[in-house]
C-alpha cells in the first residue's frame, strides 16, 4: 500500500511539558486509520502539527513523500489535507451553503460554479434541503455535517477528523459511520480520524493507533490493538475496549 | 601640562556631579510620578482581568474624579488630601452603580462590541464634561505646591513626594485587600478561571460589581494625586485611557505588580525624554515603547496570560 | 413578470442617479450643498472602514493614517515642489498603499483590542511625527491651500458644484468596490476570516493577505477622501488628518448603517452626518452635545441593533411593497 502521510519521529514541548515524544507512524493512502488513546495523549497537539498550525521541536511530516512541516496550515489544505476540529469551527453566522462554498472557492474564483460544487458536498452529507439555514441555529450533528461538507468541498486526498463523534447519539454515529465508509470508498478520501468514542473506532478503522502521554504504545487492526494489554492499561478507569 | 590635566580632570568630575545631579533629580520625578501611575492604572488590569471588558472610558471617569476634586476645591476649599476620603465611597458607589446599570448590559457581547460600546461611553462623557464645564482648562491646588526638597542638582516639589507616598499606601493596601480578605481572594480566583470560580460557590455578579466599583475608585484616587501635576479638562480622558493601557500591557494584563511595574518604567521614561526632548517628543517616545511591547511581548513584562 | 420587476428595479437606480446629477442645480443653497459633499466624503471612508472592520472583522481605529497622508501628500507636493494636485493624489494613494501593507504586516499579528490599541498608536505617532517635524509638515498650524482662482488642474473652484460632483464620483466608486467585492470569492474570503481565522485558514485561504488587501484598500479609500478633503476644504493639520475623530466616525457610520453590508455605510452617513453638522453649525453654544450624541448612539446601536439600522430599514422596505 502507498503511504499518504509519514510521520517521522515527532517530538513537540510546551514549556517543560512533552506533549508528544518521537512518535512516528504511517497513514497508508485510502484507508480508514484511527488514533486513539486517553485524554492529554497528545492526539490534537499532533494533528495541529500534521496541519500546520503548530511546528514541532523535532521530526517531519510528510505527505505524499512531501515534507510539508513547516508549511502554513492554508498551504498544506492546498495541498489536499482537510480538516475538522474538535470545538466545530464552523462560520455560524453564514449560511449552511455559504459555509461550504467558501471551501469550494479554493478550486475556483467564480462564485457559481463554488455554489454548484459546494450543492454537491451538501448532498453528500444530506445537507442540500438547509443550505440557506444560518449555521448557529442548527443542531450539533448538523454543524458537524457543515464543517465536513466544507472540508469536502476543497477536494482534500486526506481529511483529518477530530472528534467528529462527540456528543452524538447512538444512532447519529451509526449514520455518521456510514455516511463516513462512503466518502472514504467513494470518494478514495484517505480518513484519518482521532476518536474517543471507541466503538465507532473499532467499526470503521483499517488501523489503529494509540497514543498515551505522548507516546505510540501500539499499532494494529482494531482487533490487535483491544487485546493488547499496555492499551486496556492506559485506558483503566475508561471504556472497555474488549467488550466493544 | 601638569595643571592643565588637573584642570580637565575637576571640570569633568564638577559636570558629573552636575549631570548626576541632574539625572538623579530627573529618575527620582519619573519613579514618583510612575508610583501615582501605578495607582492609576491598577484598576484598568483588575477591569480586564475580572470583566475582560476594554474599559475605554477608564481614563474618563478619572477626569470627572478630577473635576470633582476641583469643584470641591473652588466651593468648598476642601484640601487636596481630605477629598481622597471624599472622593473613595463616592466613586467606588459610582462603579458599582456604572457596572450595574450600563456596563453590566454588555457582559455577553462579543469583545469587540464591548470596546465600541465603552468607546461610545468615554465620548458621551466626554460631552458630558466639555457641556457642564466648557473646555477651559482648569487647575488643581496642592496645598504643598510651594514646597521643594532639594535632590542633588536640582529641586522637586513637596506635592510629588507627598501624592506619590499616599499612592504607594493606598496601592499597598489595596494589594493586601486583594491577598488576605475573602473578596479580595474571590476576585482573584474568578479573574484566574471565571468557570471555577463560579462552580466554586462564588457569585460571579456580586465579583463583577465589587470588581467594577473598587477598580473605579482606585483610579480615582490616583487621578486625584495626579490632578495638581496635570491639568484638568474635558478631554483629558482619552490621554490618561491610552496611558492607562499602555502601562496595563506593559506590564501584563491582570498582573498588579505588572501596573506598578509598567507605571514606575512609563513614569522613567517620560521624565526622561521630556527633559531632552519635548512634550511632543516624549509622547511619541511612549507610544514606540507601547507599540514594540504590544509587537514583541503583548503579554507584558509579568503578564500571565494573552487574551484576545 | 420577472422582466418587468428587474426594469422597475433599474428604473429607481437610473431615477437616483439623475436626480443626484440635477440636484445642485435644482438646489441653491450652499449649505444643503455643503452638506451633500461631506455625506459623498463621508460615504467614502465609512465604506473604506466597512472593508476592513465590517466585512474582515478587524477593528482598525487608525485609518486617519492614510486619510492624512493623503491630505499631507497632495498638499505638501503641491506648495513646495509644484507638483500637480492630481498627481499628488495618485502619489498619496501609493504611499498609502505602501504604508497599509507596513502596517498592516505588523499588526495584524495582534487580534481584537490589541489590534485596535496598536492602529490607535500607529496614527498618534503619525499625528506626532507632523507636529514636530514642523520644517516640513509646518507643524501644528496646518498647511493651507490658497484659492488661486478657478482651476481643474489646481482643483480649486469657487462653486461648490464642481466638489460635489468630485466627491460624488468617488463615492460611487467607494460603493461599487464594496458591492463588487461582496459578490466575489475576496468577500466571502473577507466573511470566513472575520468568522474564524484558524478555520479559514484550514480550507485554504491565506488569512494574513486577505487582511492585508482588505486594509490596502481601506487606506486607499480613506487616502482618496483625504485628498478631496484637503481641496475642498482648502485647510489640513495634524490633529485634524490623524486624530482620531477621522478613526472613529468611520466605525460609528458603519455600525450605525450596518457593519459587513453594502448600504450600511451609506445609510449611516446620510443619517448622522447632516445631523451632526447642524448640532455643530447652529448649537455651537451647546457644544459637547454632538459628542454626548455620537456617544450615546454608539452604545444604543450595540445595545439594540448591533446589526445596524439596515436590517430595520430592510424590513420596512419589504412591508412598503407587500
Amino acid at each position: 500500500m502507498v503511504e499518504i502521510l509519514k510521520v517521522e519521529n515527532v517530538t513537540k514541548r510546551f514549556g517543560g511539558i512533552v506533549a508528544l515524544r518521537q512518535v512516528s507512524l504511517t497513514v497508508e493512502e485510502g484507508s480508514v486509520t484511527s488514533l486513539i488513546g486517553p485524554n492529554g495523549a497528545g492526539k490534537t497537539t499532533l494533528f495541529n502539527i500534521i496541519n500546520g498550525y503548530i511546528k514541532p521541536n523535532e521530526g517531519k511530516i510528510y505527505f505524499r513523500k512531501e515534507d510539508i512541516t513547516k508549511l502554513p496550515p492554508q498551504a498544506i489544505c492546498k495541498r489536499g489535507i482537510g480538516r475538522t476540529f474538535q470545538e466545530n469551527r464552523v462560520f455560524a453566522n453564514m449560511t449552511v451553503l455559504e459555509n461550504v462554498m467558501t471551501g469550494a472557492l479554493l478550486h475556483t474564483s467564480d462564485v457559481s460554479e463554488a455554489e454548484s460544487r459546494a450543492l454537491e458536498s451538501l448532498k453528500i452529507v444530506g445537507l442540500h434541503d438547509k443550505k440557506n439555514c444560518i449555521v448557529k441555529n442548527l443542531t450539533i450533528l448538523e454543524r458537524k455535517m457543515v464543517e465536513l461538507a466544507r472540508a469536502l468541498s476543497t477536494r482534500p486526498a486526506l481529511l483529518l477528523l477530530d472528534e467528529i463523534a462527540a456528543g452524538l447519539t447512538g444512532a447519529e454515529i451509526a449514520w455518521l459511520l456510514e455516511l463516513l465508509k462512503r466518502i472514504n470508498s467513494k470518494l478514495n478520501i484517505t480518513l484519518f480520524i482521532v476518536e474517543h468514542v471507541l466503538k465507532f473506532v473499532m467499526r470503521i478503522s483499517d488501523k489503529v493507533i494509540v497514543l498515551d502521554h505522548g507516546v505510540k504504545i501500539a499499532e494494529g487492526s482494531p482487533e490487535e490493538v483491544a487485546s493488547n494489554s499496555k492499551v486496556i492499561e492506559a485506558y483503566i478507569g475508561g471504556e472497555d475496549i474488549a467488550r466493544s | 601640562m601638569k595643571t592643565d590635566l588637573k584642570i580637565l580632570n575637576t571640570i569633568f568630575s564638577f559636570l558629573v556631579v552636575i549631570m548626576d545631579g541632574f539625572l538623579m533629580q530627573i529618575l527620582l520625578r519619573g519613579i514618583l510620578v510612575g508610583g501615582i501611575y501605578a495607582l492609576l492604572s491598577v484598576g484598568l488590569t483588575l477591569i480586564f482581568g475580572v470583566l475582560e471588558i476594554p474599559h475605554f472610558a477608564y481614563g474618563d471617569i478619572m477626569m470627572l474624579a478630577m473635576y470633582t476634586c476641583f469643584w470641591l476645591q473652588v466651593f468648598t476649599g476642601t484640601p487636596l488630601f481630605l477629598s481622597i476620603i471624599i472622593i473613595f465611597p463616592l466613586y467606588l458607589a459610582l462603579g458599582c452603580v456604572l457596572q450595574k446599570t450600563i456596563v453590566g448590559r454588555i457582559m455577553d457581547k462579543p469583545v469587540l462590541s464591548k470596546m465600541l460600546f465603552m468607546m461610545g461611553f468615554s465620548l458621551f462623557l466626554q460631552g458630558l464634561a466639555l457641556f457642564l464645564w466648557t473646555a477651559d482648562t482648569r487647575f488643581v491646588k496642592s496645598e504643598l505646591e510651594n514646597m521643594y526638597i532639594d535632590v542633588g542638582g536640582g529641586k522637586i516639589s513637596l506635592t510629588y513626594v507627598v501624592n506619590f507616598i499616599i499612592a504607594m499606601i493606598v496601592f499597598s493596601g489595596f494589594y493586601i485587600w486583594l491577598q488576605k480578605t475573602y473578596m479580595g481572594k474571590a476576585i482573584r480566583a474568578s479573574a484566574q478561571n471565571k468557570e471555577l470560580a463560579l462552580v466554586s460557590g462564588i457569585n460571579i455578579q456580586k465579583i463583577f460589581l465589587i470588581s467594577f466599583g473598587i477598580a473605579t475608585a482606585m483610579s480615582a484616587i490616583g487621578a486625584v494625586l495626579f490632578a495638581p501635576i496635570y491639568y484638568v479638562g474635558p478631554f483629558v480622558g482619552i490621554e490618561l485611557t491610552i496611558k492607562s493601557f499602555m502601562i496595563v500591557v506593559l506590564g501584563g494584563l491582570g498582573s498588579i505588580e505588572g501596573a506598578l511595574l509598567g507605571g514606575l518604567i512609563i513614569g522613567v521614561v517620560e521624565a526622561l525624554s521630556s527633559y531632552i526632548l519635548s512634550s511632543e517628543v516624549k509622547e511619541l517616545s511612549a507610544f514606540i515603547i507601547f507599540l514594540l511591547v504590544l509587537l514583541f511581548r503583548p503579554k507584558g513584562l509579568l503578564g500571565k496570560e494573552v487574551r484576545e | 413578470m420577472i422582466d418587468k420587476n428587474v426594469i422597475m428595479g433599474k428604473l429607481n437606480w437610473i431615477l437616483i442617479f439623475v436626480a443626484l446629477i440635477v440636484f445642485p442645480f435644482v438646489v441653491q443653497s450652499p449649505l444643503l450643498l455643503h452638506l451633500a459633499i461631506l455625506i459623498f466624503l463621508y460615504i467614502i471612508i465609512s465604506e473604506a472602514w466597512n472593508l476592513i472592520g465590517g466585512y474582515v472583522g478587524q477593528v482598525s481605529l487608525g485609518n486617519a493614517v492614510f486619510f492624512g497622508v493623503g491630505a499631507y501628500t497632495a498638499a505638501l507636493l503641491y506648495l513646495k515642489l509644484n507638483v500637480n494636485l492630481w498627481i499628488g493624489l495618485v502619489v498619496g494613494i501609493v504611499f498609502s498603499a505602501i504604508l497599509s501593507v507596513i502596517i498592516g504586516y505588523i499588526c495584524f499579528r495582534l487580534h481584537g483590542v490589541f489590534f485596535a490599541f496598536a492602529t490607535l498608536a500607529v496614527a498618534e505617532v503619525f499625528k506626532l511625527i507632523f507636529i514636530i517635524r514642523k520644517d516640513i509638515t509646518q507643524g501644528p498650524m496646518g498647511v493651507v491651500l490658497p484659492y488661486r482662482g478657478d482651476s481643474i488642474l489646481d482643483v480649486s473652484f469657487a462653486s461648490k458644484v464642481p466638489y460635489y460632483f468630485l466627491t460624488l464620483a468617488f463615492s460611487i466608486l467607494a460603493v461599487f468596490i464594496v458591492y463588487y467585492l461582496s459578490k466575489s470569492k475576496i468577500g466571502y474570503y473577507f466573511l470566513a476570516v472575520k468568522e474564524d481565522e484558524i478555520a479559514a485558514q484550514s480550507i485554504g485561504i491565506n488569512t494574513v493577505l486577505i487582511k492585508i488587501l482588505a486594509f490596502m484598500l481601506s487606506a486607499i479609500l480613506n487616502s482618496i477622501a483625504g485628498f478631496l478633503y484637503v481641496t475642498y476644504i482648502r485647510y489640513i493639520d495634524p490633529y485634524v488628518a490623524f486624530g482620531l475623530d477621522i478613526s472613529l466616525i468611520q466605525a460609528l457610520l458603519t455600525i450605525l448603517g450596518g457593519a459587513g453590508t453594502v448600504w450600511g455605510p451609506v445609510l449611516g452617513t446620510i443619517i448622522l452626518i447632516p445631523l451632526l453638522e447642524m448640532f455643530r453649525i447652529y448649537f455651537v453654544m451647546f457644544s459637547g452635545l454632538n459628542y454626548m450624541l455620537h456617544g450615546a448612539l454608539l452604545m444604543v446601536i450595540i445595545l439594540l441593533m448591533p446589526q445596524g439600522v439596515i436590517n430595520i430599514t430592510r424590513r420596512f422596505i419589504k412591508w412598503l411593497k407587500s
